[in-house]
């Protein structure tokens, strides 16, 4: 086996990483499976596809303007839409993304068409070489991104107060709101922060390959197996978890072929959740 | 029969009771129980052997591992040291089913109906857990001795409170069971509802079937059981018959507080230290009263609850600029409901709560976090995951700026000195001593007017509540009004201005808190020792007494 597969796998985990940290982040804190996430990665991609092919950007820079509309966009369905229902029950909102995701289907049909569509840029297709390793330029970049967002994420949650506000409304939310923290608001705006990284993944995946309406799925249950591997509540180990996720999908396809690729992620997601339920990169908690 | 039972305050004939195993007459035997739930002791060295068709009841504190020795039993959580054998069966390895099905049946304080079945088939689930399966007939039998005969068709979900009750006893008595464990079942029930569930237990009780319970409700008790075990800290203090128990200075110290003096430090307050400080409290409301308002939180005829269930009647309260208020009472009075109610998270059915002169009624708990009320939960609730530091910077807003939050931390810090050394340390680390003083900590980095502390010195150690009753009045004389909610009895009273006592959600005693120690209201309000079942009329000649004005010295 080459390293050029192995270097493949590492770089493509990037992606899978930056996709399952929005959704380890909203399950962290709201306890919510968000199953509208491949949704606000797919829309940040026909968000950006309108600065890009339209007007002839680069998708580098639509990128946080992608990020930005993306996180206006979900602040209310949170705020107005599923805190409400998450207050009286567990399923109701979960039930409620899933409509979303349906939602969000259709109107990018409506809008955009079924037809594949991509995101030109110059370096979409070129390669480059790194340490005599033959490597996409596009997944080089969305890794350097991806480590950034990452580091930018669990700074923002461990050093700054607004951070521990949200570790204590989710660990807590009846003794967080009792010191005085809208518990409301920091589920909203965890929602809008998870939708700006799902925004970021869904450009640097439009730059790398084509998308359709229907492209949110499998990145969604991408997202979960990355979830399942890391656990809940680590920054580093969703990172993690996603390298090995393209690391595992990567070798498993240069050995087996193409047809294996998914079945080989969703054993490993299906065999995490059985042996190590809390993930491979967290400790189990002590009750 | 060496150290069967540590702290044995009975007859001969309890302890041989207690210490005889396995006999034909026994019906359940436990020996050397002990519960560790993470680094938490729940239960320690517990004894209890229970003779056929006796009915037993074991009381303590919050916290005294009554409802964990009921689940132990039941095969709920599993043991960690000692056993417990029902006739020559071991129960301590078998699954929860298999326990059920050798007939020991357990009954939630509360209530878990499945959803969506009537009445009728939850109580026929419940048979199906130990066959052979009851006929219609049994079970009609069984629905007629809870009363729910003629709701038998009804959904469970349509029930009321009492009758809630009533189907988690009927359910667990379709099991057959030989032993039946009743947890708090008459927790929340008033009036002709508590004599209609003390008349079911004793009926059960009467067909021959074994009862043990777990009661904080006085009347029950002693109307049912022939033995009590007293818990305390997961450690059983007492044994003996209701009478015994009601007389055992032990026991009265567990549920009144520590008697030993807290001598010697700022927290002891003699009766003229406590004139002096109410005058110094009245110069406190001239400038308040100036200023507009003298009273900080005001309650008028508040009554609110969970779901079904009225935990608070008709309640008012006035705390004056800097007061001390203690609200004393036995578990389930309805203290921890007072503070969830004045804090937003309990939600207010009538009455009116007033802040600063404002209505906050419906105000939600962070913004009346935001007007300056802060609230120490019961059980400490600091973020264990978090560090100390990080803990306390919560507990400021967080539109402060970095200099004001470190200002107040400092501050904090001069209050209790060891949250500043453990600054970097997971504050789920720390002993429950810090933790709390973590909690109190972090409330006064919200710089409030009124601080509202609900059972703040429990399971800590007499040096701990020293340090934190010293800071209490430390912080009281800087203005800060308290509403001090206790378990224990003396520390609170040593402390306060003003005292109201709950018995059962209603105020049997409101006035100063001079000489309430000896007063039959609170014996009547823990131990039952008087007629409790009319606290309307002793509520009638007590509330309204002269300290409810604020300053006024009673």
């Amino acid at each position: 086996m080459s390293l050029d597969v192995l270097a493949a796998g590492i770089l493509a985990g990037g992606l899978y990483a930056l996709i399952g940290l929005g959704i380890s982040l909203v399950f962290g804190v709201l306890g919510l499976m968000n199953l509208a996430h491949g949704e606000l990665v797919i829309g940040g991609a026909y968000l950006a596809s309108l600065l890009v092919v339209d007007a002839g950007w680069d998708p580098l820079a639509a990128l946080p303007l992608a990020m930005a509309t993306m996180a206006l966009i979900a602040y209310p369905l949170q705020r107005y839409l599923l805190t409400p229902l998450l207050r009286d029950s567990k399923s109701a909102p979960l039930v409620a993304t899933f409509g979303l995701s349906l939602l969000g289907q259709a109107l990018f049909q409506a809008a955009f068409g079924t037809h594949p569509k991509a995101l030109p840029a110059s370096y979409a297709d070129t390669g480059l070489s790194m340490l005599g390793v033959r490597v996409q330029t596009v997944y080089v970049i969305a890794f350097g991104l991806t480590v950034v967002l990452c580091a930018a994420t669990h700074l923002v949650l461990t050093r700054t107060r607004a951070g521990s506000a949200v570790r204590a409304a989710s660990a807590d939310p009846g003794t967080a709101a009792v010191l005085g923290i809208d518990v409301n608001r920091v589920y909203a705006m965890t929602f809008a922060g998870a939708a700006a990284l799902a925004a970021a993944g869904g450009v640097l995946t439009g730059v790398a390959q084509s998308f359709t309406p229907s492209s949110g799925l499998p990145l969604l249950l991408t997202g979960f197996a990355v979830m399942a591997l890391a656990g809940i509540g680590s920054v580093g180990g969703v990172l993690a978890a996603g390298v090995a996720l393209g690391v595992l999908q990567s070798v498993s396809v240069s050995l087996f072929g193409g047809g294996w690729r998914d079945v080989v992620v969703y054993l490993a997601f299906f065999l995490v959740l059985a042996v190590r339920p809390q993930g491979l990169f967290r400790k189990a908690h002590a009750a | 029969m060496g150290g069967t039972l540590t702290c044995v305050h009975t007859s001969v004939n309890d302890m041989e009771g207690v210490a005889k195993v396995s006999t034909s007459d026994t019906a359940l035997t436990v020996r050397g129980l002990g519960k560790n739930f993470g680094g938490v002791t729940a239960l320690e060295g517990v004894d209890l052997a229970v003779r056929r068709a006796e009915a037993v009841a074991v009381i303590g504190p919050n916290g005294a591992g009554k409802s964990t020795l009921l689940k132990l039993i039941a095969g709920v959580h599993r043991r960690d040291s000692g056993s417990i054998h029902l006739g020559d069966h071991r129960l301590d390895r078998l699954p929860p089913h298999r326990i059920t099905r050798l007939g020991v049946a357990l009954a939630h304080q509360v209530p878990r109906p499945f959803h969506g079945l009537s009445v009728r088939d939850n109580v026929r689930i419940g048979a199906m857990a130990a066959g052979p399966p009851m006929r219609g007939p049994e079970i009609a039998d069984l629905l007629a001795l809870c009363r729910l005969d003629t709701k038998a068709a009804r959904s469970a979900d349509s029930l009321r409170v009492l009758d809630l009750k009533r189907l988690e006893v009927a359910r667990a008595l379709a099991t057959r069971p030989r032993v039946l464990m009743l947890d708090e079942v008459a927790a929340g029930l008033v009036g002709r509802e508590l004599d209609e569930a003390i008349d079911l237990i004793r009926q059960v009780h009467e067909r021959g079937t074994t009862v043990i319970l777990v009661e904080h409700i006085e009347r029950v008790v002693r109307e049912i059981v022939d033995r009590v075990l007293v818990l305390n800290w997961g450690r059983p203090i007492a044994h003996g018959t209701p009478a015994q128990i009601a007389v055992d200075e032990q026991v009265r110290a567990v549920y009144l507080g520590d008697s030993s003096s807290p001598g010697g430090s700022a927290t002891a307050r003699s009766p003229s230290a406590n004139q002096d400080m109410r005058s110094v409290e009245q110069d406190t409301a001239v400038t308040a009263s100036q200023r507009g308002t003298d009273d900080v939180l005001v309650l008028d005829g508040v009554t609110s609850g969970y779901g079904d269930m009225v935990a608070l009647r008709d309640f008012s309260l006035r705390l004056g600029r800097g007061q001390i208020v203690t609200v004393l009472g036995a578990n389930g009075a309805g203290k921890s409901t007072l503070c969830g109610t004045l804090m937003g998270t309990v939600a207010t059915r009538t009455g009116r709560i007033t802040a600063f002169g404002r209505d906050i009624t419906r105000l939600p708990a962070h913004e009346r976090a935001r007007l300056g009320i802060a609230y120490c939960q019961e059980g400490r609730r600091v973020f264990g995951d978090l560090t100390v530091a990080e803990n306390l910077r919560l507990g400021a807003p967080l539109s402060l700026g970095r200099g004001e939050v470190e200002g107040r931390m400092e501050r904090v810090h001069t209050v209790f000195p060891v949250l500043a050394e453990r600054a970097g340390q997971r504050a789920g680390t720390m002993s429950g001593g810090q933790q709390q003083m973590l909690a109190v900590g972090r409330a006064l980095m919200a710089d409030p007017s009124v601080l509202i502390c609900d059972e703040i010195s429990l399971g800590l150690a007499p040096v701990a509540i020293d340090a934190l009753y010293r800071a209490l009045a430390e912080i009281n004389a800087q203005g800060v009004a308290i509403l001090l909610v206790e378990q224990n009895v003396k520390r609170a009273l040593g402390i306060c201005d003003h005292a109201v006592v709950l018995s059962r959600g209603r105020v049997s005693y409101q006035g100063g808190s001079a000489g309430l120690l000896d007063d039959a209201d609170l014996d009547a309000a823990y131990f039952g020792t008087d007629t409790t079942d009319a606290p309307a009329s002793t509520g009638a000649s007590h509330s309204g007494s002269p300290a409810r004005t604020t300053g006024e010295p009673s």
